[in-house]
């Protein structure tokens, strides 16, 4: 509980920055994304922790809608921040893919599938955009972008996640959620010091 | 089984974690090796710009040189001629007067053409070469030729100029030091490269000797180096000297 309390107030504090740091630094498209993903998790989070420690309520359905505001975010989140034409087309046709399993899954409401595939959709993104930094012609102080630091928390979230997702359905000791909300704090920290030490977008 | 479950997770989580630490390790590694040869890379444009802009300094000081010894030696004394000729004109000696006045002319005419800027700014190599062979006849410094072999090919602009100042640090040392009555340009094109050869017949020199004192040697090996280009300068004692140079397309 203390954990998940910390977790909650991270989350809160992140997407404070988030939108302190579109306001006062840089107003591009990626941070307004950034900061509408970052507050959604904060809100959903919060909403979540009340309807389940305070008025004792299932938020299987209310994480079920969120996950697909969530990817969909990151999708466009990533896809403004690549140009290739081809790995734009390869990001779209799996994010596609994602939205039709959300639909089959629906009546199930079979949360591990999606953040399985929906894990597997955003690395494949993050590998993209590292990719795109390595093959840019230009000097790039990666350690004041943004973007970097933002794949770099997703990274240390998403992909670690999937083995907890893989066997989340025989998962009966909730102390293993520890795990997810240890890796979701480390996200969270990422980006927070991505959000302090970063400075207006560069172009490359 | 619960127990085993527990463990199996954790510990791929930890691996998995492991994996992507140590993929950002790898990318900050490439990164910072790529950012390394982006500075380098630039740093050397910016060598070659300055190279260039210094090159462009020197042909234009060689040319106010040129221009300088043209009007005080060559059209001042054919003025003056033209002057003293007028002092005592009559209408036997008006032919010559005339001539004079004409060849006069035609001295200004050739000057103006080194004095255009833009003949500096934009040297186009095969152009200015013939520009000071004609220069070199015109005045009597020495008896110079430029033949082109092969078909011709387009030139980087910025290459031309480095070409064309190694070849007039040659030019300018052989009428000055060599007593060669005949200096011979040859651009050789092939597919791949142009090859430019530059020989005069003059008093040559010790090789071993100019190696060790040989400023004017070593900058032209250094421009060529900028242009990636070959560059062999050969001499025998009463034989003459002969520069090559090997320009790569």
């Amino acid at each position: 509980m203390k954990l998940q309390s910390l977790n909650l107030a991270l989350q809160i504090i992140t997407a404070l920055l988030s939108i302190h740091y579109l306001f006062f630094k840089d107003k591009s498209r990626f941070t307004i994304i950034l900061a509408l993903f970052l507050s959604l998790i904060a809100i959903i989070e919060s909403i979540g922790a009340f309807m389940l420690y305070i008025i004792n309520v299932s938020t299987l359905k209310l994480h079920y809608v969120n996950i697909l505001f969530l990817f969909t975010i990151i999708y466009v989140m990533y896809l403004f921040l690549i140009r290739n034409k081809n790995k734009r087309r390869v990001m779209s046709i799996l994010h596609i893919v994602f939205i039709i399993t959300w639909c089959l899954l629906y009546k199930n409401l079979n949360l591990s599938y999606l953040m399985i595939l929906g894990s597997f959709n955003t690395s494949i993104f993050l590998f993209f955009y590292l990719n795109k930094l390595l093959a840019s012609q230009r000097i790039i102080n990666y350690k004041k972008i943004l973007p970097f630091w933002v794949t770099v928390g997703f990274f240390t979230f998403y992909l670690p996640s999937v083995p907890f997702f893989i066997l989340f359905n025989y998962l009966k000791n909730r102390s293993l959620f520890t795990i997810l909300i240890i890796l979701s704090m480390i996200m969270n920290i990422i980006i927070l010091y991505g959000l302090l030490c970063s400075s207006k977008e560069e172009k490359y | 089984m619960q127990q085993q479950g527990g463990e199996i997770l954790i510990i791929s989580t930890i691996i998995i974690v492991l994996v992507i630490i140590f993929l950002i390790i790898l990318f900050t590694v490439f990164q910072r090796r790529k950012n390394h040869l982006l500075r380098e890379k630039e740093s050397e444009k910016k060598r070659f710009e300055r190279e260039i802009a210094e090159t462009q300094i020197e042909i234009r000081e060689e040319t106010l040189r040129h221009i300088s010894w043209e009007l005080h030696d060559n059209i001042g004394q054919l003025l003056t001629l033209a002057k003293i000729q007028l002092q005592y004109a009559s209408t036997e000696n008006f032919d010559e007067v005339s001539e004079t006045i004409t060849k006069s002319l035609n001295e200004i005419r050739s000057l103006s053409k080194l004095i255009n800027p833009e003949f500096i700014k934009n040297v186009k190599l095969k152009e200015a070469l013939a520009l000071e062979v004609e220069r070199f006849n015109r005045l009597n410094f020495i008896n110079a030729s430029l033949e082109v072999e092969g078909k011709e090919q387009i030139i980087d602009q910025k290459h031309g100029i480095i070409i064309f100042r190694i070849l007039q640090e040659f030019f300018s040392n052989t009428i000055k030091h060599s007593k060669a009555s005949d200096l011979r340009v040859i651009l050789h094109f092939t597919k791949d490269k142009l090859h430019i050869k530059a020989h005069d017949n003059g008093v040559g020199f010790q090789m071993n000797e100019v190696q060790q004192a040989g400023i004017g040697l070593h900058n032209m090996k250094t421009r060529a180096k900028l242009i990636e280009a070959e560059i062999n300068l050969e001499s025998t004692p009463d034989l003459g000297t002969t520069l090559n140079i090997y320009y790569y397309f």
